[in-house]
């Protein structure tokens, strides 16, 4: 299969919605991304993000029903497909193996 | 959906909702299947937002959110497919059957936009053309408060001038300044020598250059030069101080740094005795001016440098004398109190002929259009601007409602369907306006194209960035916009009113009387601009043809300046006159045709009260007259063999008898200045009247003195002139190798006097070519139109039995019609404008009338060709093809 390119932003999405599990949608992984990374981050974003990954297979979503809240109007719930997770975990394999190469000088100095 | 309720109140649970109108912000771009999930999130978020960082907070975050989810190029295909069914999707229809319109009938879609964007191109160049000359001298910054002192009337002991100078005394500047102290500032700004050009030298290099004045340190102040290198306090303090233009700086100094250089030139002082050899410091380098000031000056000299200041006196008019106003001093209050400086400081007994003078202050801002003739020409062009314009557009409305036939269809279909009458409107509205933005766009690649050739065709100075200025952009646009609603309603309102079925049948609505009035005004604008074109020519041929009483052809003309060179002419004539290819030569300190005779004061002997009046005054040799054969009609011109022509002897012309209405001729006494002059001249000869200026102006009378040698050599050279100015140059070299040789033909000097008659004859040229083809473009699309119209009436003529000239005639009948009534005002007013500048030049050519014959003739040709053609055309057909529908 033909690998996909993950975008760094797009990565921190997909592995907060991991985080988040069941319930992950629009508003909650803006408000996850900006309170455990410290960054603000903008819900255009995210949306845009959210359907890029969706186009490329990474995520599901689905209808949730309508509340009171939010006018009525209902959320979508997306959570990550198998083949969104083995792209996290790709990377995190790739990561991992790259780390254990650094020599270890270096890595006490921290440079 | 959207049914919550509305509040502002930001410690409520459920009451911070968001702005309704970005809401509706996002339905409208919003995909259909994300809108709902969106608009939940963002309602969410906004309560959030609203609850931690207040609702103003909130609402900025939120247009934020809104606004970066416009992403058109991320979205894709995808999304558009989703896209609301919207006024959008009209227009959007409407300009894809523009287009396909455009693209079906390209003949008829390139004239429609050929005549707009020839029409616009063109305005867009009249406006530059008023543009450059309104804004004259805008470079000052204190342009607004600079008027220049002009002297309106002069008062003489026994008689009273009436005259337009733009100078004033050397010394008067000063005396404003001390008895007006509400005057900020002065600035005399002179030429102090005679040189009309003057040479500056420097290591070796010499070059020449005409606009050279002396200036006071406070030009600085007044005028805003922009001083690149230098320093303004004390670039002109002191004598023998220069400060030279960037572009001067560079011919001269190549990229050397110029100040503190010194630059010597030899300056023929107005005064008799006075120093000849200068040599300038470089003080100061400032950028140059643009094309559109009235004062082109390329070096200023320091003021001090003229050490004949004090000897002008009060009698000295050589002076531009510009003062600086405070804002809301008014000029006109001022003015009159100018003259009692006369009053209080001319001494009578130092002044022999002038009591006083009065004066008025020329705004700077308005100088340029002053002198060049007032407002008159700018309302002209900018008349002619708003003509072309409406021609344009007229045209444009003719070419599209004669295409209406083949919209019909498009229009019937559009209307059974349900179309209302509003939307065709707005669909031929908005094709209207796509067509004349178009149009700007094509136009202003066209002046990009055509601005450097036309500047040179028309002598300009127009420059691409004037048209950067976003009053003018947003205007143009407004009325670009104006023009497309005005060109489109007609057919719009007119097309969209078919009955469906009538027009689903090929039959068109008939009559339209507001199109004849159109047409009628078009055919009365091209036959006003041709006629006046034609007269317009009519006097530049008669002033080229004019005798201006001197040969001019095969006239070489040389000059030199400052006394002491003078004297080398003789040696260089003795030279020149060795060659067969030259005839005579002659020295005179003026140029016929070049309108430079100095004037003064002459009183005659022979006159009643000897009262003095002003005539011009010229210096000639024994050979100046025979050089440019101009006749002795009594008396004899001077001679050698009369050693006493030299002091007491004068010629005059025949003007001067009249103007001083002397009985006798020959041998009447003349004294310069007044009858006290102790020194007596007599008339020995008359000259016969020449024109020493252009045909603007009338001959004045004129006095001639002998001198051996004066400013300008004219040589007559035989047929030959090429072997002519080949030994000119020769001798030139052995004689005065120092020297560049700089030469001029006569022809081409008197010639340059007309340069502005020239232009506008050229521009009026231009323009009339224009209306004529933008016009008779729209004419040609109406006598399609009415052609077709009447194809039905056509056939049954012919299989009646009619002859094709009777139905040729038929169908232009009407508009030849049209042609002869929109002839009487086009005629009557161009005879009134014509006749009014006619009055500009002294002598002018008769009202041309067979002219005016043959525009009509030529206007009622075209029209019949025109119409003609489609009337032939619609002959083509089979009349059984064409009568079996019905």
């Amino acid at each position: 299969m033909k690998r996909v390119y993950l975008g760094e932003f797009e990565e921190v999405v997909l592995l907060t919605i991991a985080v988040l599990g069941e319930g992950a949608y629009g508003v909650s992984i803006t408000q996850e991304i900006e309170k455990r990374t410290n960054r603000t981050v903008d819900f255009s974003s995210v949306h845009t993000a959210l359907k890029r990954l969706e186009e490329k297979g990474f995520l599901t979503s689905l209808m949730g029903g309508a509340t009171k809240e939010r006018g009525g109007r209902r959320k979508r719930f997306v959570a990550l497909t198998r083949q969104g997770y083995s792209a996290l975990s790709d990377i995190q394999e790739v990561r991992s193996r790259l780390w254990a190469l650094i020599p270890n000088a270096i890595k006490l100095q921290g440079i | 959906m959207k049914n919550s309720p509305i509040s502002t109140d930001n410690n409520n649970n459920n009451s911070s909702t968001p702005p309704k109108w970005g809401e509706r912000l996002l339905e409208w771009y919003c995909p259909q299947g994300a809108i709902e999930e969106v608009q939940g999130d963002l309602a969410e978020l906004y309560k959030y937002w609203a609850d931690n960082y207040g609702i103003r907070e909130a609402n900025s975050r939120y247009l934020y959110s809104v606004l970066r989810l416009m992403r058109p190029f991320n979205s894709g295909a995808k999304i558009n497919s989703f896209l609301k069914a919207s006024h959008i999707d009209m227009f959007k229809n409407f300009l894809t059957i523009t287009l396909r319109n455009m693209v079906r009938q390209p003949l008829h879609a390139l004239l429609n936009l050929f005549c707009l964007t020839i029409g616009i191109a063109s305005t867009l160049l009249i406006v530059m053309y008023l543009d450059f000359e309104l804004n004259y001298d805008r470079i000052h910054t204190k342009a607004e408060r600079i008027y220049r002192i002009e002297t309106v009337r002069v008062n003489l002991k026994q008689k009273v001038l009436d005259l337009d100078w733009h100078s004033t005394p050397n010394n008067f500047g000063a005396f404003v300044k001390q008895d007006y102290p509400q005057v900020e500032n002065y600035v005399r700004i002179f030429k102090f020598f005679t040189n009309e050009q003057v040479q500056f030298e420097h290591d070796g290099k010499t070059i020449v250059e005409k606009e050279v004045y002396a200036a006071d340190p406070s030009v600085f102040d007044v005028f805003s030069f922009d001083l690149l290198s230098g320093n303004v306090k004390q670039a002109l303090h002191g004598p023998n101080k220069i400060v030279l233009s960037q572009s001067l700086a560079s011919r001269l100094f190549g990229k050397a740094n110029p100040i503190g250089k010194l630059i010597t030139s030899k300056l023929a002082h107005n005064l008799p005795d006075m120093k000849e050899n200068y040599s300038f410091m470089v003080t100061g380098v400032y950028r140059d001016l643009p094309n559109n000031t009235h004062l082109p000056l390329e070096a200023i000299i320091s003021s001090a440098t003229d050490v004949g200041q004090k000897d002008y006196y009060f009698g000295t008019y050589n002076t531009f004398t510009y003062l600086l106003l405070p804002a809301g001093i008014n000029p006109e209050t001022l003015a009159p109190k100018l003259t009692k400086i006369y009053d209080r400081y001319l001494d009578p007994s130092r002044e022999p002929v002038m009591t006083n003078a009065i004066h008025e202050l020329l705004p700077l801002t308005a100088i340029h259009v002053e002198e060049t003739g007032g407002l008159t020409y700018i309302y002209i062009f900018a008349g002619i601007g708003t003509l072309l314009l409406l021609i344009a557009t007229i045209s444009y409305v003719n070419l599209v409602t004669a295409q209406a036939s083949k919209r019909a269809l498009e229009i019937g279909i559009r209307k059974v369907l349900g179309s209302r009458r509003r939307q065709l409107i707005m669909q031929f509205l908005s094709e209207s306006i796509f067509f004349s933005l178009l149009a700007l766009f094509l136009a202003l690649l066209l002046v990009v194209a055509f601005l450097h050739p036309l500047n040179n065709l028309l002598d300009l100075h127009l420059w691409l960035a004037q048209l950067w200025h976003p009053g003018l952009l947003i205007s143009m646009l407004l009325i670009i916009i104006a023009i497309g609603l005005l060109g489109g309603s007609y057919p719009a309102f007119f097309l969209s009113s078919f009955e469906p079925i009538s027009v689903m049948k090929g039959k068109l609505a008939k009559g339209a009387p507001l199109r004849r009035v159109l047409v009628a005004m078009e055919f009365a604008v091209v036959i006003f601009v041709l006629t006046c074109t034609g007269m317009i020519y009519d006097q530049l041929s008669y002033m080229r043809k004019k005798d201006l009483g001197f040969d001019k052809e095969q006239v070489i003309k040389l000059s030199l300046e400052g006394e002491n060179e003078l004297q080398r002419w003789d040696a260089l004539k003795e030279r020149l006159l060795q060659s067969p290819h030259i005839v005579s030569a002659g020295t005179a300190d003026f140029l016929p045709g070049a309108d430079n005779i100095g004037e003064g004061p002459i009183s005659a002997d022979g006159t009643p009260d000897r009262t003095p009046q002003f005539a011009r005054r010229g210096v000639v040799d024994y050979d100046f007259f025979p050089t440019l054969n101009i006749p002795i009609l009594k008396g004899r011109n001077f001679s050698k063999d009369h050693p006493a022509d030299l002091s007491k002897s004068v010629l005059v012309n025949e003007a001067f008898l009249k103007k001083f209405n002397l009985k006798g001729s020959v041998g009447e006494r003349i004294r310069y200045g007044d009858k006290g002059n102790p020194s007596a001249l007599e008339i020995i000869g008359i000259v016969s009247d020449f024109h020493q200026s252009t045909l603007h102006s009338p001959i004045e009378a004129q006095v001639f003195i002998l001198k051996p040698s004066s400013l300008n050599l004219v040589v007559k050279a035989s047929k030959d002139l090429d072997a002519a100015l080949a030994h000119v140059e020769k001798s030139w070299q052995e004689l005065i190798p120092e020297r560049a040789l700089e030469y001029t033909f006569l022809d081409e000097q008197v010639q340059s006097g007309y340069k502005a008659d020239l232009i506008r004859g050229r521009l009026f040229l231009a323009f009339s070519l224009l209306t004529l083809l933008i016009s008779f473009l729209g004419l040609f699309g109406l006598a399609s139109y009415v052609a077709k119209g009447r194809i039905k009436e056509v056939s049954v003529r012919r299989v009646l039995g009619a002859e094709k000239a009777n139905i040729l005639l038929l169908l232009s009948k009407d508009f030849l019609l049209l042609v002869v009534l929109a002839a009487l005002p086009a005629f009557a007013l161009a005879r009134y404008m014509i006749g009014k500048w006619l009055q500009n030049f002294a002598f002018r050519t008769d009202m041309n009338y067979p002219l005016f014959g043959s525009v009509l003739l030529f206007t009622l040709l075209l029209t019949f060709l025109t119409t003609g053609y489609h009337a032939l055309q619609a002959m083509k057909h089979n009349p059984a093809q064409i009568l079996k529908s019905e």
